[in-house]
């Protein structure tokens, strides 16, 4: 079996990507998409924890975190439609009334 | 190296390329397919590391719910033609030197660093370790592969289900508040208000349904 | 053990207590909350017409009252010489960590999921009235009037994020912590784009979720490498195995603790918009109906520092550092803090739009709070609760009287405010009164505040006698000063200058008619004085809030923390 640091290494990657992609790119749905990725590799330490330790809790905050992401995508997701209703553009930078 | 080694290396090859394809791709449907592939390849490595339950929960809620929610979002923001769905690239290179640092920062730690196991003695010394540990999990002597072999797989739904009903009760119920307000503030959030001024155009259908 | 027949009467006793520990007993606040949450969705289905909508708020109302009225109760009065008592306990573990049901040590020690103590009390009544005064204030905002067919939805949105609020001081689990942090969270994303059908609205809503979910996304990667460091998710479990095995804080890990730590705070520095994390404070202060704002910068901030608290003296408390890992997040912290004010007060005086000003302004006040926060221990707790306690008036106060400008002139920039003395001397001198308690001048609450952050700052080190943190008490105090200025320009533009309108007709060699007078109804100006007069009384009558305060830290039991 792989040793718990690759798979920490590959949840690492995915979440240094994940987070690039929230910081650096401009399409609202594209950010969203990110925070997924962030949030999968959070959920892939967790398992591989929990695993290596033989204790079920990490699955537990899995569990929770899925529930979250979903939620948080809803109303991500509810808001940017309403955005683009009033603006037509899901560009983060045309979205710039408010400075900062 | 056994199959399940090589296995892993395929998914965990297939998690990061896909991955960084969202995150690089100028093209948005293209970003949302490649998730699709992520989030298989990580349910992938769930069963690799024998979390049944997580990994049908991963198809069933990322795959299913998740992923199909995002590509709703692609098409009604897409509704309008002359809205350009290539998304660029604010900085290339300082964010992939910011990135590149912080990557090698992370992996540098934690390859190196030292998880707590089980059966290491520390952990006994804690104030639940102590009478628990030779009592309560011996059944779980040796890694997790190890204890599958000697007893085959109980698979872990039972004991999630368990835990989700005793100890992790009252966040379980809070989660059902979050999906609630989640729910209601989605709804009012999306939906249309122009309803309000122009009559229905349906005669059969009143106001409030046709919101 | 010698079999008898006598039954032992500790264990049925121990047995008894654990299980009411999973009874709703105290839990009726939040059981109040949830279901006062679920009435006013139905309310919201049962009541059609727009006119009669705003019956839930008056609901949300009474809802509030009742949860903030069952949470007094669970007040524990301290009595002197009386053995220190743990909080009450709300699920204890019973299958994690290998404990039997009953073990002594889930009780004793706080392996549970939250806690009632008087710390999450005091939170709970400071979030509860906030919660009514800023319904109150919804009451008369035009904003939400315009658009009362929703206000349905706004009044239980609120409700159920008061749950998460009421839930963040009292978690003693990184799981517990962000699932409460996460609800207050959502509903806020909604909340602050209610009135998404203008521009500012659905864009102050979307800066606020992106924001929110990279941070949440940071913090819950720095709680699972908690987890993977300690083998456990409660704070006071975590500290135990830190203490206990060295190999969890020497090489490597130290470091990562270092990056689990900090990470975790990212989402907490969110939350009381701290300074590298504070991009969505400005916007989300001013696209956010009114009221929305004022309960963002009180309630969300005030169980954000009720969490920060927890966790950082839970985690790594002043106590056992000999045993607990020398992380010295206190100067990171302290250098957070001075970035903070400074930031906050110099970003203020460069607008002029007077909720911006507000804004950076409460960015400010968090890094006040964090200074009291590096001290940590009692001291630097009780500060933080009585500057919270006299924030919440202020603050309120302060956006009731913005939003009761912005409802008659249409306009919050700072040259509409011109010569509003004239024309409304009432909500012209409370906003004064709050501007003056939210600099800190003397016999207001402000003030109080500010006094007791300092003397905690200054508090000399037992062992050296030096102070030890001299230069964030100095920060402190050339912030205040700074931030006179910005205050005083609103002020002046009030009382001293004259309408831009008048000027420009002077100078065209016309006579100016005076601007009219701008009358207010019974009820909001009664609200108003409702927030003025604990300005004033606190400014002079503190005492009993700094018992009030003592008292619940007195449960602490600094040296030993152990519930």
């Amino acid at each position: 079996m792989a040793p718990l640091s690759h798979y920490l290494a590959v949840s690492a990657i995915l979440f240094v990507i994940g987070t690039a992609g929230v910081l650096f790119r401009r399409n609202a749905i594209i950010v969203f998409m990110c925070v997924e990725l962030m949030l999968n590799a959070v959920n892939l330490t967790l398992i591989a924890f929990s695993q290596f330790l033989g204790d079920q809790t990490g699955q537990i905050l899995v569990f929770f975190v899925m529930t979250v992401a979903a939620a948080e995508a809803a109303v991500g997701l509810a808001i940017v439609i309403a955005l683009f209703r009033n603006r037509q553009t899901v560009d983060i930078a045309k979205v710039n009334i408010l400075k900062w | 190296m056994s199959i399940f080694d090589i296995l892993f290396y395929l998914f965990a090859a297939a998690i990061v390329l896909s991955a960084a394809f969202v995150s690089l791709s100028r093209n948005i449907v293209h970003a949302a397919f490649s998730l699709l592939f992520t989030f298989l390849g990580i349910a992938g490595v769930y069963v690799l590391l024998s979390a049944d339950f997580i990994a049908v929960s991963q198809i069933l809620i990322y795959v299913g719910g998740i992923l199909v929610l995002i590509v709703f979002g692609v098409m009604l923001t897409n509704r309008v033609t002359n809205i350009d769905i290539r998304a660029a690239i604010r900085s290339r290179i300082p964010a992939f030197i910011i990135c590149a640092g912080l990557l090698a920062l992370l992996i540098a730690f934690i390859t190196q660093a030292h998880w707590i196991r089980y059966d290491e003695e520390p952990w006994k010394k804690t104030p639940w370790g102590k009478n628990a540990v030779e009592q309560v999990t011996k059944p779980l002597q040796g890694s997790v592969r190890e204890v599958i072999d000697q007893q085959g797989s109980q698979g872990t739904a039972a004991e999630i289900g368990k835990l989700l009903m005793s100890d992790y009760m009252l966040p379980f119920e809070l989660l059902s508040i979050v999906l609630l307000v989640a729910l209601i503030g989605a709804a009012m959030i999306a939906r249309q208000e122009a309803v309000q001024k122009k009559r229905p155009l349906s005669p059969s259908l009143p106001t409030e349904v046709s919101q | 053990m010698p079999p008898s027949s006598v039954p032992d009467l500790s264990s049925v006793a121990r047995l008894v207590q654990a299980y009411s520990a999973y009874s709703l007993n105290g839990f009726v606040p939040e059981v109040i909350l949830v279901g006062g949450f679920l009435i006013a969705i139905l309310l919201d289905v049962f009541t059609r017409r727009a006119k009669s909508k705003s019956i839930s708020i008056y609901f949300a109302i009474v809802v509030l009252a009742m949860a903030g009225i069952a949470s007094a109760f669970q007040w524990q009065p301290f009595v002197a010489g009386q053995p220190w008592k743990p909080g009450h306990l709300i699920f204890p573990y019973s299958q994690t960590l290998f404990i039997p049901m009953v073990h002594e040590s889930v009780l004793e020690r706080g392996y549970a999921m939250a806690v009632v103590d008087n710390f999450s009390v005091f939170f709970k009544l400071l979030i509860s009235v906030a919660g009514i005064f800023m319904l109150l204030m919804s009451l008369a905002s035009q904003e939400l009037r315009e658009r009362s067919r929703r206000l349905g939805e706004y009044s239980s949105l609120i409700i159920g994020m008061c749950v998460g609020l009421y839930l963040m001081p009292a978690s003693l689990d990184l799981t517990m912590m962000y699932i409460s942090l996460e609800l207050v969270s959502i509903a806020g994303y909604i909340l602050a784009g209610f009135s998404r059908d203008t521009e500012h609205g659905a864009e102050a809503a979307l800066k606020y979720i992106m924001f929110g979910a990279l941070s949440s996304g940071l913090m819950i990667y720095g709680f699972s490498l908690f987890y993977g460091l300690t083998g456990t998710t409660n704070i006071i479990a975590i500290r135990e195995v830190l203490a206990l095995n060295p190999a969890t804080h020497t090489g490597a890990n130290f470091y990562i603790l270092w990056i689990a730590t900090i990470l975790a705070l990212v989402g907490m520095g969110y939350k009381i918009s701290a300074v590298p994390f504070h991009f969505w404070t400005p916007d989300v202060y001013e696209g956010a109906p009114t009221p929305v704002t004022a309960f963002l910068s009180v309630a969300s901030k005030a169980a954000g520092f009720g969490l920060l608290i927890r966790f950082l003296i839970f985690v790594f408390p002043e106590g056992t550092k000999t045993a607990a890992p020398v992380l010295d997040w206190q100067t990171a912290l302290a250098i957070g803090s001075i970035v903070t004010m400074t930031f906050g007060n110099l970003a203020a005086l460069l607008q002029t739009n007077v909720r911006r000003i507000l804004a950076y302004s409460s960015i400010a006040h968090a890094g006040y709070m964090m200074a009291a926060l590096v001290v940590g221990k009692a001291d630097g707790t009780v500060a933080i609760m009585i500057y919270l306690a006299t924030y919440l008036f202020m603050q309120i106060g302060v956006f009731y009287a913005v939003m009761l400008i912005a409802n008659k002139i249409g306009s919050e920039e700072i040259d509409d405010y011109r010569g509003l003395m004239t024309r409304t001397p009432l909500v012209s001198s409370a906003m004064v009164i709050f501007l003056l308690s939210l600099t800190g001048i003397p016999l207001t609450a402000g003030f109080i505040g500010k006094f007791y952050l300092l003397a905690a700052v200054l508090t000399p080190d037992a062992a050296t006698h030096s102070l030890p943190w001299l230069w964030l008490a100095v920060g402190v105090i050339v912030n205040s000063v700074i931030s006179l200025y910005y205050y005083l320009r609103v002020a002046a533009a009030m009382f001293l200058k004259r309408p831009l309108r008048d000027m420009a007709l002077e100078r065209a060699g016309q006579t100016a008619p005076p601007l009219p007078a701008i009358q207010f109804g019974v009820p909001v100006s009664a609200l108003l004085l409702a927030l003025i007069v604990p300005i004033l009384v606190l400014g002079v009558y503190f005492q009993p809030l700094v018992d009030f305060a003592s008292g619940v830290v007195r449960f602490f039991n600094f040296d030993n923390i152990r519930y």
